[in-house]
């Protein structure tokens, strides 16, 4: 793995008691009335020590010690101590470029490129801890929900977005799925009704333009049309809508078809997401039947756009570096990869387009790297 | 590409004629092109497999046709794509059209207003009833509204047009308001283009053609028309007013073998679009509809001539749009993006947009509006901001209903019917019925080459393609 | 003048279908629709060339429609229903 732009964990000593959420320096926002995390503070005599305070107290009920400097989180993140692992680890950071909270890892899907894939035991758990981070953190900034399938548990999904309601709590949601559950109509109005106010935008996939395609590479029967049906009751509902593709090569012919799908039925989603393959997890294991090369998707990627133009669909790149895709494609390639998995080789170190461009996944090294060319 | 058996959804076709194009369109909007003439009976006889392969695929993406486990999902996209259709043309009206006076300073030989001469008396709206049409925009209008001063030539009442705009301010400030004034531009001052500019106005003004054209056409009793209208777009150049500015060309017989020249003619003005339209015989004597008028077929042999003209200048490198050619581009490609309200199925009629005459009657659009002036037609009246701001629609909730594309006769199998709109008003003025006889409507003759001709050349012709796509992207 | 009727069998073209067609015909041919027992009978304008022909073609698109309207029309009249209740419980 090549070491990110962002660390987003640190190594600790001495915490093997102290696992668990805690908010760093202090809180965020005022709001009292919310079930208060534990709180970590330097100590300001002694380098590298923290204490953990109880809410409204000053007295330290223990400390941990930190081998590493942490200034790549800020005062006000949430972080995680995992005294089993020796670690702290960001969950919600103010200079990340992204924060996303993680569920469950159960999925009623088996994408064959999954970063992350499932596991089968019970961790309802991360729904209350992800309601605490949420409500602790106590900024507004849009915040990624992700799993495995968030939606799966739909009592714990439910009770998870209330948790957050009953504090007033209206933090904007990122919520990633694969849209299934909301094929039953009435998940779909209770869950449009729990969410009010809320803005919450779906990232939901569609690998294909039909059954067959789609449900080879997610591994599940039915998935696409109670995917498909789960998006059009959202939207139904009203709710804003990302579809996200991922090219591989059993889809990567049919991506034009797969826009044109989108486009006939679907067009009042507010975003296509092409997305490159993140090689890791399944990604890494099934590569060689999966990979294509930036450079050999452009064609389609070229065909796709134009018809998304055509009928002002809003399309976007993610994961795509710049040396690697047409010119034409520059300005729909977003800066899309998580800090801290992104990195950028030596060579990027000379090119001109540097700062616009998204780099590469942690992920993509050795022989998983397609190597990158400056712009000079 | 699946294995599995494919079936039909529901769709309509229309061979294009002098191709062999067939287009099929479904209930959701999505178009399909099959290329040999033998395609449409393989699609229906469910003869699948001898169509090519990229075909059904490119069928079986837009909905037309579907695996059997599909089908009833399929089935709900297309009912789910139909009701967002129908509820957007069920918006509140968007378009308001204001008459400030019958008095005009041109004689258009195709003017389907009865004008009146500049010093007439009694032709003016008065500003003691613009409190009552501002209350009546503002309970019927949405979030955004165009309003459109219209005429006569609206100019010669400019007082008017002041007052409304400096009381609108107040009374639809909640509101975002964008004003048009529709002008021959022959009574433009420096106080009225300060104004247009301060008050940040958008001008719609007509161009017909060359010096010949233009004064054949619009003829005044006071001047040279062409001379002074050049003279006033100057003025409007030197107040930095030619980004406000747009223009109609209103085409008549004599302008027919032309096409040509009336586009390089419009190109030249440095100009960056013409909105070219034809003109419908609403009212007039035949003598007159023997001189300046066409069949649907004439005016599209003109314009398709016209609009390859505009097609080559864009490809040599400047962007020159046509305006009719994108509003239909747009009714293919945008569903709900477009206002022009003749084409919504149902009717703009009243949902489209409102217009208030000279004399403070309220009509549905200015169809109804003309109709009215040479019927007398009680039903067709709304309102009276004379009386009241209030509005009445029980006549007209029939002549709605009547409207909707999927049910009419000639319009229920029609292959454009998502991209089209049903005109119950010009089908009443020159049918006598609202719904009128398709085959020979000249409304619908129009519609029906405009869209054959669209469709082909994006089929056929890669310049067609690139240039319109230029036009679409935003 | 018009032209000898063209025979159409009743049992094969139903009036709806021979009207619908007959609609879209060029006003030009001024056709006559008349009919005896077993045949619809149709005669045009004789100065008018191809009137039959392009008769012809209406008729087999309409007959190309009618089959597509008996594997669908269940399905056509549930979508535009289906669109219909949507609107009124949106609105």
């Amino acid at each position: 793995m090549a070491e990110a732009i962002r660390i987003d964990t640190a190594a600790i000593i001495d915490a093997q008691d102290w696992s668990g959420l805690y908010v760093l320096e202090k809180y965020n926002s005022a709001n009292t009335d919310i079930p208060l995390l534990p709180i970590l503070t330097k100590n300001p005599k002694k380098q590298n020590e923290y204490f953990i305070l109880q809410p409204f107290s000053s007295e330290a009920i223990g400390s941990i010690h930190t081998l590493e400097q942490l200034d790549h989180f800020s005062p006000g993140d949430i972080v995680y101590i995992d005294g089993h692992h020796g670690k702290i680890r960001g969950i919600l950071n103010a200079k990340a470029n992204a924060n996303t909270l993680l569920v469950t890892e159960q999925c009623d899907n088996f994408c064959k490129f999954c970063s992350q894939p499932p596991k089968t035991k019970n961790d309802v758990e991360l729904y209350e801890k992800a309601a605490l981070s949420i409500l602790n953190y106590g900024r507004n900034d849009l915040t990624g929900i992700s799993g495995g399938e968030p939606t799966l548990n739909k009592n714990a999904f439910r009770t998870f977005l209330q948790t957050l309601n009953s504090f007033n709590n209206t933090t904007p949601l990122h919520i990633l799925t694969n849209g299934r559950g909301f094929s039953e109509k009435k998940f779909c109005t209770d869950v449009t009704e729990t969410l009010g106010e809320r803005f919450c935008l779906w990232g939901i996939p569609i690998y294909g333009y039909e059954s067959q395609i789609h449900n080879y590479l997610v591994d599940a029967d039915n998935a696409f049309i109670e995917t498909v049906s789960g998006i059009r009751n959202l939207l139904g509902s009203g709710q804003a809508i990302e579809i996200r593709i991922v090219p591989v090569r059993d889809n990567l012919k049919s991506l034009p078809l797969i826009i044109d799908f989108i486009q006939s039925n679907l067009n009042q989603v507010t975003y296509v997401s092409i997305m490159n393959m993140e090689p890791k997890g399944l990604a890494r294991k099934n590569f060689n039947s999966l990979f294509v090369p930036q450079h050999d998707q452009n064609s389609a990627l070229l065909e796709a756009i134009e018809i998304a133009e055509t009928h002002s669909l809003k399309i976007r790149l993610f994961n795509y570096a710049l040396c690697q895709i047409d010119a034409y494609l520059h300005k729909y390639a977003c800066k899309s990869i998580s800090d801290w998995k992104n990195y950028y080789t030596d060579e990027c170190n000379a090119c001109t387009k540097k700062t616009e461009c998204g780099g590469m996944f942690t992920s993509a090294d050795g022989r998983f790297l397609e190597k990158p060319r400056a712009f000079i | 590409m699946t294995l599995e058996a494919t079936f039909n959804l529901p769709f309509l076709f229309r061979r294009i004629p002098k191709t062999n194009l067939t287009i099929t369109t479904g209930y959701n909007g999505a178009f399909c092109l099959l290329e040999e003439e033998s395609n449409i009976e393989d699609l229906i006889r469910n003869n699948h497999e001898r169509l090519p392969k990229e075909k059904i695929s490119e069928l079986e993406a837009k909905s037309l046709v579907s695996t059997q486990s599909e089908y009833a999902l399929k089935a709900s996209l297309h009912a789910s794509s139909l009701a967002t259709q129908i509820y957007r043309s069920l918006a509140k009206p968007s378009l308001f059209m204001i008459v400030p006076t019958l008095r005009c300073d041109h004689d258009c030989r195709y003017c389907q207003v009865s004008r009146a001469p500049i010093n007439a008396e009694g032709k003016d709206l008065s500003a003691k009833n613009i409190d009552n049409a501002l209350n009546l925009i503002e309970s019927t209008s949405d979030e955004e509204l165009k309003i459109e001063f219209q005429g006569g030539e609206p100019l010669l009442n400019f007082k008017f047009i002041k007052e409304f705009i400096s009381k609108a301010k107040v009374k639809l400030k909640e509101k975002n308001v964008s004003y048009v004034i529709c002008t021959t531009l022959t009574n433009l001052t420096n106080e009225i283009a300060d104004f247009i500019k301060d008050e940040n106005i958008q001008i719609s003004a007509s161009i017909d053609g060359d010096a010949n054209t233009h004064k054949y056409n619009r003829p005044s009793k006071y001047y040279d028309s062409y001379d002074l209208l050049q003279d006033k777009r100057r003025l409007l150049s030197e107040k930095n007013l030619d980004s406000h500015t747009s223009y109609i060309a209103t085409v008549t017989r004599p302008s027919l073998g032309n096409a040509q020249e009336l586009a390089e003619f419009f190109f030249s003005l440095s100009i960056d679009s013409i909105f070219i339209r034809p003109l419908t015989p609403l009212g007039f004597a035949s003598s007159t509809v023997r001189a300046i008028g066409y069949t649907a077929d004439e005016y599209m042999d003109f314009y398709k001539q016209f609009l390859k003209e505009i097609i080559r200048i864009n490809i040599q490198g400047t962007r020159f749009v046509d305006e009719m050619a994108l509003i239909h581009l747009n009714r293919i490609f945008r569903p709900g993006s477009t206002q022009y309200v003749d084409m919504k199925s149902p009717a703009g009629l009243v949902l489209g947009g409102l217009i208030i005459n000279y004399d403070g009657k309220v009509f549905g659009s200015d169809e109804s509006r003309m109709l009215w002036e040479m019927t007398h037609s009680k039903e067709l009246i709304i309102g009276d901001i004379t009386l009241s701001s209030d509005l009445d629609f029980t006549n007209l909730t029939k002549t709605l209903k009547d409207s909707f594309l999927f049910a009419l006769p000639g319009c229920s199998e029609c292959a454009y019917q998502p991209y089209c709109g049903a005109d119950p008003i010009h089908h009443l003025a020159t049918q006598g019925d609202p719904i009128g006889n398709k085959s020979d409507s000249f409304f619908c003759n129009f519609q029906t080459l405009m869209y054959d001709m669209i469709f082909t050349m994006w089929h056929n012709s890669n310049d067609a393609r690139k240039v319109f796509r230029t036009w679409l992207k935003l | 003048m018009m032209t000898s009727p063209l025979k159409l069998k009743k049992n094969k073209y139903s009036e709806h279908l021979i009207r619908k067609s007959l609609y879209w015909l060029s006003k030009d041919c001024a056709w006559k629709f008349d009919e005896n027992d077993t045949y619809w009978l149709i005669s045009f304008n004789s100065e008018v060339d191809n009137c039959e022909q392009q008769l012809h073609k209406l008729l087999n698109d309409n007959i190309l429609r009618e089959e597509l309207d008996k594997q669908t029309n269940q399905v056509r009249y549930d979508i535009i229903l289906s669109a219909l209740k949507k609107v009124q419980s949106d609105s």
